[in-house]
């Protein structure tokens, strides 16, 4: 089937890792994204006052250019998807604020929606028929599922909001052992990060050490923004503290690309700071001696 | 001869002030009964001059100006923790946009400019390219704010293993993106004069 895809602006330039393997899973499951034409930064944030719209914008023609296209809109970053879907689930309820988006942009909004949908669920349900070839078996995955992805439940519809179980289901669809941890869907600290780095510190503590008492190997998330926080701090974190032990981050399209057996070049290993194949060893493609 | 001394001060309080930040926010902010849910799982509070809960009550007595300079709804990062557990049923983050804008609007002292700074530049940097460019808005950041050198190193960092790109990703169709935001800025004009 064909999806109208929204890459948003973090994985074509800052987390190709990501990208890489949202293209290559694609293609290797038979999932077609077509890449929405001139798509617009959906603005990270989504704007929750009622009485200016312009934050609306960029999600508002992408969801008209998504339907002119006859096809779902689906994207993989946890922040666009959070700020789309909800922008699609506000066009459904308010009229008002619709007729302005519609006389802003001079184009009309389709009646019946737009559907949105996050690329694991795609996964999930194309995975169900295969059997992957490198199974990653034993190996303990800590599921971040932070905040965008979940809340507001009523809005977003992706999973139970303080038991999520998607991403442990894909995990466990890999092969691999899902590890549950009290942290999973606390939030990372966010653009706090860029302000006072103590308090993001402070998060990433609780979630890493939080996750590697219940045993995981490797965190696994869906966010952008979570990913930089995990890393930075947990950097920050090891440097001061000779205790502290970080644990590798990987995306999950990154994790079911080594159990599909992706080439080497589609797992672009220069974005990670701290580098995850020490974990992942087992399941690493074999590199062509030059 | 005893006499007690009250360890408080005067605040002017405007009774209209809650129903204001509701209609603003289209939350019943009256419905709150200081259950403390919402400041439990705050991942922020530790940053904020007074706790998610304490503000609501601050609004519910309606004291405006001291809510309007609270460094808290500048710091709320939108992770809906609050709002997912809260009883009553109430977005807190909601709460804390509608009161950002009001604080814009009455042009009071802003509770943290760095961060009303940053949401100011990201709207410009992406009304302009329609993309976001981390470089430009840090730069534009760093100019306007004075603090230069701060996360210099991470910055490297970021540039030398291509996390930051050195110029923008320039879409088709700039254009028709500048008209949407004048034909916003015209219409937003014409509706304040009506």
């Amino acid at each position: 089937m064909k999806y109208s895809y929204f890459p948003g602006c973090t994985l074509p330039t800052q987390m190709k890792n990501f990208e890489l393997t949202v293209r290559w899973t694609a293609r290797r499951l038979g999932i077609e994204l077509e890449e929405l034409d001139s798509w617009q930064c959906c603005q990270a944030v989504f704007p929750l006052s009622t009485d200016s719209p312009m934050g609306l914008v960029a999600s508002f023609r992408a969801l008209i250019n998504a339907h002119q296209a006859g096809r779902a809109l689906v994207t993989c970053c946890s922040g666009c998807f959070h700020v789309i879907k909800r922008t699609a689930h506000l066009m459904a309820r308010d009229q008002e604020t619709r007729q302005k988006l519609e006389a802003f942009c001079e184009q009309e909004y389709p009646p019946e929606g737009v559907q949105v949908l996050h690329y694991l669920d795609l996964l999930l349900s194309s995975l169900e028929s295969v059997q992957p070839p490198v199974p990653l078996k034993d190996l303990r995955v800590g599921a971040y599922y932070g905040c965008l992805l979940l809340r507001p439940e009523d809005e977003l519809g992706f999973d139970d909001p303080e038991d999520p179980q998607k991403m442990e289901r894909l995990v466990r669809l890999l092969g691999a052992e899902p590890v549950l941890y009290a942290y999973r869907t606390e939030c990372c600290g966010s653009y706090s990060s860029l302000l006072d780095r103590a308090g993001a510190e402070a998060a990433v503590r609780a979630i890493v050490s939080s996750a590697r008492r219940a045993g995981a190997q490797v965190l696994v998330t869906s966010c952008p923004l979570c990913f930089w926080n995990l890393e930075e701090s947990s950097l920050a974190l090891a440097t001061r503290e000779p205790s502290f032990a970080p644990l590798p981050v990987l995306y999950f399209t990154q994790l079911v690309a080594l159990a599909l057996a992706a080439p080497d070049e589609c797992l672009d290993w220069s974005a990670h700071r701290i580098d995850p194949r020490p974990a992942v060893a087992a399941f690493l493609p074999e590199v062509k001696e030059a | 001869m005893i006499r007690a001394r009250a360890a408080t001060r005067s605040i002017p309080l405007d009774p209209g002030f809650p129903w204001e930040v509701g209609r603003a926010s289209g939350q019943p902010v009256m419905r709150c009964f200081q259950c403390g849910r919402c400041t439990n799982g705050c991942p922020l509070t530790w940053a904020m001059d007074h706790p998610p809960h304490r503000l609501l009550r601050m609004v519910q007595l309606g004291a405006e100006g001291e809510v309007l300079v609270s460094r808290t709804i500048w710091l709320c990062s939108a992770c809906h923790g609050c709002a997912t557990r809260c009883p009553n049923d109430i977005h807190l983050p909601a709460v804390m946009d509608a009161l950002k804008q009001m604080a814009l609007a009455r042009r009071v002292r802003v509770g943290d400019r760095q961060v009303a700074l940053f949401h100011r530049l990201f709207l410009a940097t992406v009304a302009r390219l329609g993309r976001m460019y981390e470089l430009g808005l840090i730069g534009l950041h760093k100019l306007a704010s004075g603090n230069l050198f701060g996360d210099l190193k991470v910055g490297l960092l970021m540039f030398t293993r291509g996390k930051l790109s050195p110029l923008p990703q320039l879409i088709k169709g700039r254009g028709d993106l500048r008209a949407v935001w004048r034909r916003a800025a015209a219409l937003r004009r014409e509706g304040g004069r009506q």
